[in-house]
């Protein structure tokens, strides 16, 4: 059986030997990496995979699984059949879409799939650029990135995508203890710009030499869109209806509460060819939408699939994963000010340009910290003055958005080892952020 | 499994122009369920089966993976590894090489009392919903367990004539709890792992283990004090103790990170190369990494390079003792490999990670660290946690903790904040105990993310004249 007609089948031997609703997915892709260490190749690596993906309900009892040996499906259907009388109802469960839908098309940029000693050569015309502009060593990671989702429902569902793109990820470090670090994410193969990220890299790296240790206090804090990104992508998983069911939300209770400035409006779009996750359909074969989740500063709504979206009186906002809803990317609308005019507005601050290891003390209050990583500035008078360095971002969520200042004009699209969600944003700078460090 | 696939691998490698090759075959069956407020919500399993090959050439380093367990797909990984390796050698100024390997041949597996393949949904729902049953329902507003079981079987080969099939299980549990307290919530996040068989669940000792946790977290926020200002001794639990075993010695001790292959991801290390052997705590301070301890979470006998495992000193009577070690970084620094290359998957590379780390334990009873403590905070547990990229500043809020006044516990803390840098956090213990705990947890490293199975643990620990952090 060719890999297409998989979901169609898996659909049609469920539901004849009884399940209620069932969805199956079936994947076929290219993933290769170069990564590199100390200014050279460390390893090559590729990676050749397909799978399927199956969730099936039976009287409101729920069951999915993996499998990648596509010569056992008719066992796994059984056995999915045979589990799924063991287990107990599922009260929440409100049932999948029901389809067909119409999907637009989708870019697809097939060089990227082709791309293999290419790799290694735009590699090193980045490690080439930060080693120019900075960096006295360099390390990294390159990926491109292939493959087709073929899916079919018991809503009616059958549709399939197909997509490919490329990251890049650099650090440059210029001393031990002075590095800056840049990313690129696309979809298109002429956007990538390896040579723009090493000597982004590089250049940070070679203003960061020399940190000194920071102060603590409640500054104002300049974030660069790598930086801010992590903040993003917490507040999309926040907004994941499965989240807020499950205690891991700071939204919970918040739909039309105000959880920022007026001038922050925070979106989830599947139908953005320009992130690097915006596929056609979710797991339940819904088409992607634009979801404004925060707007002029209000939460508008949750991120729901349709079992959820019933639950809560609402419509799937299509971003059904195969078990929870998720977000598939998250933006924020840029503002008018430069990163300059931001600079030249702080009197007495700090500029982040990399955050690492957030960690939550609660899920629900939003409490964390994190700690910022490569290049960290003072800024004195509108001024970036001395690299600093050792110290703790203190805060919560909730509060720090309540907190944005400032949103830039220049949005970057980010996505890398530390966040995972494809997150746009610009330069943010956010009021009175508590920074700690080591007492001793 | 057909091991002759992987045998297949490594001679068309090398037949290829590779200097050294290894296959490794992994078949997970695996099945997890979550219940979310006592409300069975899903369940699933997993079969995965595939193959990574990882080639030398030239010096070059490739790795290829494919989950199509056929001759000819696992013939064009192969190629594909030896061709990417052999482009990137051309541009190689330093080749790699690994240290020498000696041929190991072993075949093992962890006993089961109940084997967790024979485990149905049911049988796992309902140990979920007995658990769930039994904990204090008064002040748990919400609830949020996972319970995930897996059985891994191994067979690694190379071209140095190793030969190792593993065949391990483990389970992995989760709980968060949400607690209300006058209009006020604090949530507990607790995990529990084992490589064992389903004995592991043993219901009533889980469900006392969190219903405890759950009173004490609701306890401290209803009576909870502030933390003192002032000068203190800090005596921590296992739990504490075993993270900051796992943050503040075992990464920055992973050979890989100290030589930067790791920089641009989970970072490097304050510890170089040239520290080896300098005091870095206390005389009373020593860690063990031991991926050998029986029926551990982070249990194995011989690391994803064939090389035999065993227990590696970190710190010794407070002194830098070893670093953890793969083929690729023992070579670099000149010494032999200690066991320490780990992949959680077929289809990842393996690299340089820790198994088990504790601190050893010491003489002294919780009642004889405490006794002689004028002012102090007993720190039994915590919930938000970090170290910086170069695992030189850590943080560690208490969840459960409590003053110490002139020898004896008194009442609960709240929130106790301990932010200190790793020197002067080891160089402050005084006095180590004697019983050991161990916590379950989920490290992360490597490119993709490698969550690798460990625990972290040790005795209960006391340090001297601290300054508590949160200013």
């Amino acid at each position: 059986m060719e890999i297409n007609e998989i979901p169609g089948y898996v659909v049609d031997q469920a539901r004849k030997k009884g399940a209620d609703d069932v969805i199956c997915s079936a994947h076929d892709g290219e993933r290769k990496q170069v990564k590199f260490t100390n200014s050279e190749v460390a390893i090559t690596k590729t990676w050749e995979a397909t799978g399927v993906d199956v969730f099936l309900a039976k009287d409101r009892k729920i069951m999915y699984t993996s499998v990648n040996d596509l010569h056992t499906l008719d066992k796994t259907i059984d056995d999915m059949l045979s589990f799924v009388k063991m287990m107990a109802e599922n009260k929440n469960y409100q049932g999948i879409a029901n389809g067909p839908f119409n999907y637009r098309n989708n870019g697809y940029d097939k060089r990227i799939s082709d791309l293999e000693g290419e790799l290694v050569e735009l590699a090193g015309q980045a490690i080439d650029s930060a080693m120019r502009n900075g960096g006295d060593r360099v390390a990294g990671v390159l990926y491109s990135s292939s493959g087709t989702l073929h899916l079919a429902t018991s809503g009616g569902v059958v549709a399939r995508h197909t997509g490919s793109d490329m990251d890049i990820s650099l650090r440059a470090f210029a001393s031990k203890e002075a590095s800056g670090h840049s990313v690129q994410s696309v979809s298109d193969m002429d956007n990538l710009d390896p040579q723009r990220i090493g000597l982004e890299a590089g250049m940070m790296a070679k203003e960061a030499l020399n940190p000194s240790l920071g102060k603590t206090g409640k500054v104002d804090v300049l974030f660069t869109p790598l930086a801010f990104a992590n903040f993003l992508e917490r507040a999309a998983g926040s907004a994941s209806a499965g989240n807020v069911d499950a205690g891991m939300s700071f939204f919970k209770d918040q739909i039309g509460e105000k959880v920022g400035p007026e001038f922050l409006t925070m979106t989830d779009d599947g139908t953005d060819p320009k992130m690097v996750v915006s596929p056609p359909f979710d797991s339940e074969g819904v088409p992607t939408q634009k979801n404004v989740i925060i707007e002029n500063g209000v939460l508008k709504t949750y991120l729901h699939n349709t079992s959820t979206a019933k639950l809560n009186d609402t419509v799937s906002t299509g971003n059904a994963g195969l078990i929870f809803p998720r977000a598939w990317n998250c933006a924020i609308t840029p503002g008018t000010m430069s990163k300059d005019d931001m600079i030249s507005d702080i009197k007495d601050g700090l500029y982040i340009t990399n955050l690492w290891y957030t960690r939550f003390q609660n899920y629900q209050t939003g409490d964390f910290s994190t700690i910022p990583r490569d290049a960290v500035f003072e800024i004195k008078d509108g001024k970036i003055t001395d690299a600093v360095k050792d110290i703790r971002i203190s805060e919560n969520m909730l509060g720090m958005l309540d907190r944005i200042k400032h949103i830039g004009n220049d949005p970057e699209q980010i996505r890398w080892w530390e966040v995972g969600l494809p997150i746009r944003t610009p330069h943010v700078v956010v009021e009175g952020v508590n920074i700690t460090k080591s007492t001793q | 499994m057909d091991r002759d696939l992987a045998e297949i691998a490594v001679s068309k490698a090398r037949e290829l122009g590779a200097e050294y090759a290894e296959a490794r075959m992994e078949f997970v069956s695996g099945q997890d369920s979550l219940l979310k407020n006592g409300n069975p919500e899903v369940s699933g399993f997993e079969r995965d089966a595939g193959i990574g090959i990882r080639v030398l050439v030239n010096g070059a380093l490739a790795f290829a993976s494919t989950n199509r367990l056929d001759r000819d797909s696992v013939l064009t990984a192969c190629e594909r590894g030896v061709r990417t390796a052999r482009a990137s050698s051309r541009i190689m100024k330093n080749p790699l090489v690994f240290t020498e390997g000696k041929a190991n041949i072993k075949d093992y597996s962890v006993a089961q009392k109940k084997n967790i393949m024979n485990v149905s949904p049911e049988d796992v729902l309902e140990a979920l919903s007995e658990i769930h049953k039994a904990l204090p329902s008064e002040n748990l507003v919400g609830s949020f367990f996972s319970l995930g079981i897996e059985h891994r079987e191994k067979y690694f080969c190379n071209s140095e004539g190793s030969k190792i099939a593993s065949s391990i299980p483990r389970l992995h549990l989760f709980m968060l709890g949400t607690i209300l307290e006058d209009g006020q919530t604090a949530q507990a996040m607790l995990q529990m792992g084992a490589a064992s068989g389903w004995e592991f669940m043993d219901i009533d000792k889980l469900s006392d283990f969190l219903g405890n946790e759950i009173k004490v977290t609701h306890r401290n926020m209803k009576e909870g004090i502030k933390a003192p200002k002032e000068l203190v001794d800090m005596v921590l639990g296992p739990e504490v103790t075993g993270i900051a075993a796992h943050e503040s010695c075992g990464h920055p001790y992973e050979g890989d990170r100290i030589l930067g292959r790791e920089a641009a991801q989970a970072g490097e290390s304050f510890v170089s190369e040239d520290m080896m052997g300098q005091q870095i705590g206390s005389e009373v301070a020593t860690v063990i990494d031991d991926p050998t301890l029986e029926n551990s979470y982070g249990f194995y006998l011989y690391d994803d390079e064939g090389i035999e495992a065993k227990p590696r000193e970190l710190i010794k009577n407070g002194k830098i003792n070893d670093f953890l070690h793969n083929r690729e970084s023992a070579a670099r620094m000149g010494v032999e490999s200690n066991g320490s290359s780990r992949s959680t998957n077929y289809d990842r590379e393996a690299i340089v990670r820790m198994a088990n780390t504790f601190v050893k334990p010491g003489e002294y009873s919780l009642e004889e660290l405490v006794e002689d403590v004028k002012l102090g905070v007993l720190m039994k547990s915590f919930m938000e946690w970090n170290i910086d990229d170069k695992r030189y500043n850590q943080r560690y809020i208490g969840r459960e903790a409590y003053l110490i006044e002139n020898g004896r516990i008194g009442a609960p803390v709240k929130a106790p904040i301990l932010e200190m840098t790793t020197p002067a956090f080891w160089s402050a213990i005084d006095a180590v105990g004697k019983e050991m705990g161990f916590t379950a947890a989920t490290c992360g490293k490597g490119e993709p993310g490698q969550g690798i199975p460990v625990f972290t643990g040790g005795p209960h620990i006391r340090l001297r004249n601290i300054k508590l952090g949160g200013a």
